[in-house]
């Protein structure tokens, strides 16, 4: 071979691998999730798929993710874990994705959880908030959500500081109610409240007569329910008809939907509900004073161009999440430089970070330590940020009135 | 460490069993309070504060006093409408935070009480003859912003020694802001700082101001919430990494790095010991101007770090709220 053709050749080589590079840098970063499109959970997880989906259209308009665009790939695991389960050793196996984000909820996200520890993927997982998932020695999962434990700190701290003593806890006795029922033990105690009653009911209670005579037999002064929504719904009516009075009520999971409160009419009012995000939250000044949305960078234009996206579509706390989960992974991905697990999850374990559903800072186990819960009140048909007291606009409205004085 | 309002439990306590004599414990109507602020919503720490203080009094909202809240939202102007309305609405008191507020309440009121905070020198701003005799029908606690500004900027170069030009935006009507430009100057000097004052009248005069920062500028904000001009400058200090001291630590709650000055909600808590001697009797023009007792340093450690300043020892030691 001549010095010339052997030039000729090193260019060839040279320009193909060029190509080649190109070729492989115009390939897309494969994001794949299974949400619950169909069966219990649709609802939720349909909000959560259109943040999904809505962080990636924007993330590719923007130019991509290390100069690579993003493509979602999404299947439906129609509300069942086992289904997830093979959605996920599919996606990863089979279609090779890039990344994985997480499915709805504590029970799917719980059995997902192994199948990302399995394959060393990390998994945000944006809209599982039960503890024991990221206290179990994984290292692949991540939380988004506040943890179960906190979501009624704002009861309990307004209560401790209006000067109440007692607090009785029902729960409902799934792992999710039961997780917030023992960590508002655990925040009452701390506060000085003595816990007068603690008890778990089976799911699918209908009846809460018995269980509620019960908690009126210690006259409590808070009573704070770890529901669901038509648990959350059950107990609050039954409460009125049998004049039960405390000073504070609060619920949990489904005392947010406007259909509590269309479901209870005026019965709703006065009720205290924990929400982990609400869009209002972008409105917000400190003490009236200093924007809040600093905390929540880009959520004004997260709802307004989620609003234009999806027309008409539930807006919840769901959709945030799932679509700050999606901002997470991304700016992960970025940090790292690189695609590869291990460096993804190295540079997970180092954010500290703000996205529209707030704060995203993780303990060694990826559970989530920084994100704050709100505690709203009905209000004439209306939630009223309440707490935390710096944040809130309006004040509760305490003590809740006996049933017999409101008007 | 103990939350400034708590503080006041063992005196509170001692003159609460004076209170129990108030005509609304007694089963009246209740004692209605007007309030002006120029705040976005209802929630004025000193607003929280007075309704606080008030209920350690033995004074329940709802059962004894009830609120009629007025908020602004930077525009001074609304703050006639405001005080009008109150008048029309025969409240019993009205209560204010800041120059603006007071300052309407006074123009539409010769007749009913007037309690404010949040003022920083209220005999210069013409609504007191004296602090220990206000006369007319106006008393309050003054969050002494012109007798504070030196320590304010003496503060700020102790956490950022290489300071060499602070900005000082305020509203140009704003009386005291315009005497805390005044009273930096002799410490300015000493500290080997150059203070650039810049009154603004409107929004766009303030966009304009903002254009003649440089890297290496500070800001020292304003008193006065008129124009948001705070905001515009913890969000312009945000942008440009610039170190920045506010006169409250809720500020510093917030992501500012340093504050020195009176706590907001603790103003309204003590001013709640006035309402209650004028809700018993007293006459506002009896009634001294208390000077704000709970003077704090704010730190914000995470912002500080973010700015690259080291927080000296002796300002860290002065700290009382600090935010890691």
């Amino acid at each position: 071979m001549t010095d010339s053709s052997i030039r000729s050749f090193a260019q060839l080589v040279l320009l193909a691998a060029a190509c080649c590079g190109t070729a492989l840098a115009q390939q897309p970063i494969r994001i794949g999730a299974s949400i619950s499109q169909t069966g219990a959970f649709a609802t939720l997880g349909q909000n959560q798929q259109r943040g999904y989906q809505l962080c990636v259209k924007q993330a590719n308009e923007k130019g991509g993710v290390l100069g690579r665009k993003l493509e979602l790939i999404v299947e439906d695991d129609q509300s069942q874990a086992a289904t997830a389960v093979n959605i996920y050793e599919k996606l990863i196996t089979q279609t090779k994705v890039d990344a994985i984000l997480g499915p709805y909820s504590s029970p799917i996200g719980e059995d997902v959880a192994n199948v990302s520890e399995k394959h060393r993927k990390p998994m945000l997982a944006p809209l599982s908030a039960t503890t024991s998932i990221f206290k179990k020695g994984r290292k692949f999962v991540f939380m988004v959500l506040s943890p179960a434990e906190a979501y009624l700190e704002g009861l309990i701290d307004i209560a401790a500081r209006r000067g109440l003593k007692t607090v009785a806890i029902l729960s409902e006795d799934t792992i999710f109610p039961r997780a917030t029922a023992q960590g508002t033990v655990e925040l009452a105690k701390k506060r000085g409240l003595q816990v007068v009653f603690v008890e778990a009911y089976p799911k699918g209670t209908t009846d809460f007569g018995a269980l509620l005579n019960r908690v009126r037999a210690t006259n409590p002064d808070v009573i704070a329910a770890a529901t669901y929504f038509d648990d959350a719904v059950s107990i609050s009516r039954k409460l009125k008809e049998l004049n039960i009075n405390p000073k504070m009520f609060g619920v949990t999971v489904g005392g947010d939907l406007p259909k509590f409160h269309e479901a209870l009419g005026a019965t709703a009012e006065f009720i205290y509900g924990a929400s982990q995000w609400e869009a209002e939250l972008v409105t917000l000044r400190a003490g009236g004073l200093i924007p809040i949305a600093r905390q929540y960078p880009g959520a004004s234009e997260f709802v307004e161009s989620y609003r234009k996206e999806y027309p008409g579509a539930d807006l919840s706390y769901h959709s945030a999440g799932g679509y700050a989960g999606c901002q997470i992974l991304l700016e992960a991905i970025k940090r790292a430089g690189s695609i590869d697990g291990e460096k993804v999850r190295a540079a997970l374990l180092k954010l500290d970070y703000h996205t529209v559903f707030g704060a995203f800072k993780v303990d060694p186990d990826g559970f989530q330590l920084a994100h704050k819960m709100v505690l709203f009140q009905w209000q004439d048909g209306k939630k009223v940020i309440v707490w935390p007291e710096d944040l809130a606009p309006g004040t509760p409205r305490f003590p809740t009135p006996a049933w017999s004085e409101r008007r | 460490m103990i939350e400034p309002q708590w503080r006041w439990r063992p005196f509170i306590a001692a003159i609460a069993t004076v209170l129990c004599a108030l005509p609304a414990a007694a089963g009246a109507a209740p004692y209605r309070i007007g309030v002006i602020t120029e705040a976005w919503a209802a929630n004025h720490p000193a607003l929280e504060g007075l309704k606080d203080g008030l209920r350690e009094l033995g004074l329940a909202e709802g059962r004894d006093v009830v609120f009629e809240v007025h908020f602004t939202k930077g525009k001074s102007e609304a703050t006639a409408a405001a005080a009008a309305a109150l008048v029309k609405a025969e409240v019993n008191l009205i209560f204010t935070s800041g120059e603006a507020a007071v300052l309407a309440a006074k123009k539409a009121t010769a007749r009913l009480p007037i309690v404010f905070t949040l003022v920083g020198d209220p005999v210069a701003v013409g609504i007191v003859n004296t602090l220990a005799y206000p006369g007319g029908n106006i008393t309050g606690v003054t969050s002494r912003v012109p007798e504070l500004a030196p320590k304010r900027l003496e503060i700020l170069k102790t956490l950022a020694p290489e300071l060499r030009r602070v900005w000082f935006i305020y509203y140009a009507g704003d009386v005291t802001d315009t005497a805390a430009l005044g009273n930096m100057q002799d410490a300015a000097r000493r500290l080997g700082v150059e203070v650039l004052g810049r009154p603004v009248n409107d929004a766009g005069q303030l966009t304009q101001v903002f254009k003649e920062f440089r890297r290496g500028d500070a800001y020292l904000a304003p008193s006065s919430d008129t124009l948001d001009i705070p905001v515009a400058i913890h969000e312009a200090a945000a942008a440009s990494h610039a170190p920045t001291i506010f006169q409250s630590a809720i500020w510093v709650s917030h992501g500012a790095v340093v504050s020195y000055g009176p706590d907001f909600r603790a103003q309204g808590v003590q001013a709640a010991r006035l309402v209650a001697k004028i809700i018993r009797g007293a006459k506002p023009q009896d009634v001294p101007v208390e000077g704000a007792e709970h003077i704090h340093v704010g730190l914000n450690l995470k912002s500080a770090s973010q700015l690259g300043l080291p927080v000296p020892a002796k300002l860290l030691f002065r700290a009382n709220i600090v935010q890691r």
